[in-house]
């Protein structure tokens, strides 16, 4: 069982994706409550698309 | 005939747990309206009114490009002063596209519009456009949800 990296709340296993997630950065477990969200440039398809990932509070503002 | 329907609690329950999991894959508009960027802004505000829709996905050559939204029309055109029947939609449209994942759950993607304070998020899939996920669509998921959700 994981913790939140920043509140410290018990993970469950199986609850991965519903309950919690982890930050695309820093890759630390998540709860959703602690979950914040940033859009970053990717290739896409066509052309760039704004896409919305899952990062921790300390990874928000970095670039 | 008329049919009597018992709901138990655990069927709320249930219904409950489904919606919370729901993924915004399963609620999405799938059918986008587009039009290309060359075309006028009053073409694009006909096309929104005809349909019944807030915003049209902005296509150059066919490929999509960005979306025109009621906020685009309010804050950029309007309160500006642009003539409609000459200004074209590509220079006023929202660009890059803001886009997400199927697999996000509906729940999550109320957070993620709340956070980026937008009300529109492209589904795509390997980069490739599948469908919208708007405030209306989550207003309808929730409208069908039981109280406790």
């Amino acid at each position: 069982m994981e913790k939140c990296s920043s509140c410290g709340r018990e993970l469950r296993d199986e609850g991965f994706g519903k309950e919690w997630r982890k930050c695309r950065y820093c890759d630390m477990p998540l709860c959703f409550n602690c979950t914040h969200y940033l859009g970053t440039y990717v290739r896409g398809l066509y052309s760039y698309y704004l896409d919305v990932v899952c990062v921790c509070e300390k990874c928000k503002f970095k670039k | 005939m008329n049919l009597v329907f018992f709901v138990s609690g655990n069927w709320l329950k249930c219904f409950a747990a489904i919606i919370k999991n729901m993924k915004i894959k399963d609620v999405m508009e799938k059918n986008l309206v587009s039009i290309d960027g060359e075309r006028n802004i009053i073409d694009a505000c006909k096309l929104m009114g005809k349909m019944h829709i807030g915003s049209v996905l902005v296509t150059l050559e066919n490929k999509p490009y960005g979306i025109f939204t009621e906020r685009d029309l309010l804050s950029k055109v309007i309160a500006k002063g642009v003539d409609i029947k000459k200004a074209k939609v590509k220079n006023y449209a929202s660009h890059p596209l803001v886009t997400v994942s199927g697999d996000y759950s509906v729940r999550e993607c109320a957070r993620m519009m709340s956070d980026m304070k937008i009300k529109r998020l492209i589904v795509t899939s390997r980069g490739k456009i599948k469908g919208i996920f708007t405030a209306s669509d989550l207003a309808r998921v929730i409208s069908k949800s039981p109280l406790d959700f």
